[in-house]
């Protein structure tokens, strides 16, 4: 029982993260491969506050708040690279900051990570697991209920506009670098926030739990959300909790995580063969109609 | 003297075990946006796969030039075979696509994703290497054994077989195709039958890359992908012209990293490295504005 809620906490933190990632997408058009170090800042800084006596809400905001740096950064980076462009530039921001945080000395701790991260308060008979599904679900449900306002709101046409051309964005006096920067600032308070959780479910944060394998299961999941009918949230129970069943198995949890990587791989190798662009597949049936 | 030449010496060669398939692959993955328009990751997945075959054929006992040799042309040709099947696949699935270069960036990803899942799952995690050679070869304080040797005569021969296909009708046709897409089109180049042979050539110096880096340093199922990167780097160090030109951004990108790790430690060049291919794609530029485009 108590396996079984540990694996739906994780897909939930998963399916929080895709969601940031799905509103990366549609807003801007930017396909990340950062998600994973995006999370990594988020739940370093909320394990080493909390680790230096801080309080946990003020560890989980400030860690939030390095996330959404980076998340920034990632936004306003837009403006120079497009396209597969910005895919590749995110792949080098992913691995650049793993390998950072690898050799980080000091209270970093290196490769050996940190441990004993405290659980979020107010556990009680919840537990550390408990908890963050109640939290994580609160949060999916606001987020969720949060963008597709946003959808709906003028903000999204802008940031179509800006997408497509700087130039007229600004001859429609709106502002490209400032929306750039807003989508930036929103991936990564979500993303910063599902890296928190993370922390504070397993316990125990290290760069190699936040490698490339963790953005690709994100977009995998995120393209479950998108191109097939279901939610960021049935993805996530496939390409994560699904995996993590096999844990029960005799496969090692070293081996589990790798399961988990080739069916994130299989998902986005198969959906995007099967369905292709699915915006040019509609302009064409609408150009023979 | 004697010390700062022996220096020397282990320098060199550890820059001419990074430069080939560091060359190799910037050639592969420069060829591969040629032709298909898009940053191929299955490249990562060639050289995973051509590094872990290479490595199990070894690891049975037979260690003569013949096995090592056939050993690399079995695993070589595997890789070949995986990237054409993709590039003609991908080829005619997203040909026609307006953003055929994301399409065929995530999909090739979830195709790496797989194969280094798949691996990792059968054979688990971490390093696996060579092991003990037949016989040694010393310079300095350093030994390299004969796999190493025969990987990096190999490794020549695949770079001259390369600008000796640059000079061919197929080689000058993706060299067109590179620089003007429109004007090839024009001329008759067909995209349909440019996309398998390129992918089979890419896909043969990406598992040339591979053998060479599982016999250096040996092979963990990541690294594909970073090796990939660095290809990836390789190629962007000189302005995207035309595949040969790959050749010397890889080995300019290998010098770079072998200074790096000789200054400070492995991890510490290899984050320096992704910082500098994430400075290098930045400072390039792909959006109109970046461009100044009106």
């Amino acid at each position: 029982m108590s396996f079984l809620l540990v694996s739906l906490a994780l897909a939930l933190v998963y399916a929080l993260a895709a969601l940031a990632a799905k509103w990366l997408i549609e807003s801007l058009g930017l396909l990340s491969l950062a998600h994973g170090s995006v999370m990594l800042c988020s739940a370093y800084g909320f394990s080493l506050l909390c680790g230096f006596g801080i309080s946990p809400f003020l560890s989980a905001a400030l860690g939030i708040g390095i996330a959404t740096i980076l998340g920034i950064i990632l936004g306003c980076a837009s403006r120079r690279v497009i396209s597969q462009d910005f895919a590749l530039f995110s792949f080098a921001v992913q691995m650049a900051v793993i390998f950072t945080a690898l050799v980080a000395p000091g209270p970093l701790r290196g490769a050996l990570g940190l441990a004993g991260v405290p659980a979020i308060p107010g556990a009680g008979w919840l537990g550390r697991s408990g908890i963050v599904v109640a939290v994580g679900t609160g949060v999916l449900a606001v987020t969720t209920i949060a963008l597709e306002k946003v959808r709906g709101s003028w903000f999204a046409a802008a940031c179509q506009v800006a997408s497509r051309s700087d130039e007229l964005a600004t001859t429609l006096r709106l502002k490209p670098g400032l929306l750039r920067l807003q989508v930036g600032a929103g991936y990564g308070v979500v993303i910063g926030f599902s890296g928190v959780l993370m922390a504070a479910l397993i316990s125990f944060v290290s760069p190699r739990g936040f490698d490339i394998g963790v953005s690709i299961s994100v977009l995998a999941i995120c393209l479950i959300g998108m191109r097939i009918k279901g939610d960021v949230l049935v993805g996530s129970l496939l390409v994560i909790a699904l995996p993590e069943l096999l844990r029960l198995t005799a496969l090692g949890a070293g081996r589990a995580g790798y399961v988990q990587m080739a069916i994130a791989g299989a998902v986005l190798f198969f959906v995007i063969l099967a369905t292709g662009n699915r915006n040019t597949t509609r302009e064409r049936a609408r150009a023979r109609r | 003297v004697s010390m700062i030449s022996r220096s020397a010496g282990v320098l060199l060669l550890l820059a001419l075990t990074r430069a080939v398939p560091f060359s190799l692959l910037a050639w592969a993955v420069r060829a591969q946006l040629a032709s298909l328009r898009g940053f191929d990751v299955s490249l990562a997945a060639a050289a995973l796969l051509s590094s872990e075959v290479f490595l199990a054929l070894l690891g049975g006992g037979r260690r003569g030039v013949v096995a090592i040799v056939f050993s690399m042309i079995f695993a070589m040709a595997l890789s070949s075979l995986l990237v054409a099947t993709w590039s003609y696949t991908a080829n005619r699935r997203f040909g026609g696509e307006s953003s055929a270069g994301e399409l065929v960036l995530v999909a090739s990803l979830g195709l790496s994703a797989l194969l280094t899942g798949t691996i990792g799952g059968l054979r688990g995690g971490g390093l696996r290497d060579i092991g003990e050679s037949l016989s040694a070869l010393s310079l300095g304080d350093s030994v390299f054994d004969e796999v190493v040797v025969v990987t990096l005569i190999v490794g020549v021969v695949t770079t001259a077989l390369l600008v000796a296909f640059g000079r061919s009708k197929a080689g000058v046709g993706l060299g067109l195709l590179a620089q003007n897409r429109e004007f090839a089109e024009e001329l008759g180049i067909q995209f349909a039958k440019v996309a398998p042979l390129t992918g089979a050539i890419a896909g043969a110096l990406a598992g040339a890359a591979g053998v060479c880096l599982g016999a250096v340093g040996g092979s963990s199922p990541e690294m594909g992908l970073t090796a990939f990167l660095y290809g990836a780097g390789g190629a962007l160090v000189l302005p995207r012209v035309s595949p040969n030109t790959a050749l010397a951004g890889g080995a300019a990108f290998a010098a770079v990293q072998v200074i790096l790790e000789y200054c400070t430690s492995a991890s510490t060049a290899q984050a320096l490295l992704f910082t500098l291919i994430l400075s290098l794609v930045l400072t390039r530029g792909s959006s109109r504005t970046a461009r100044g485009e009106r």
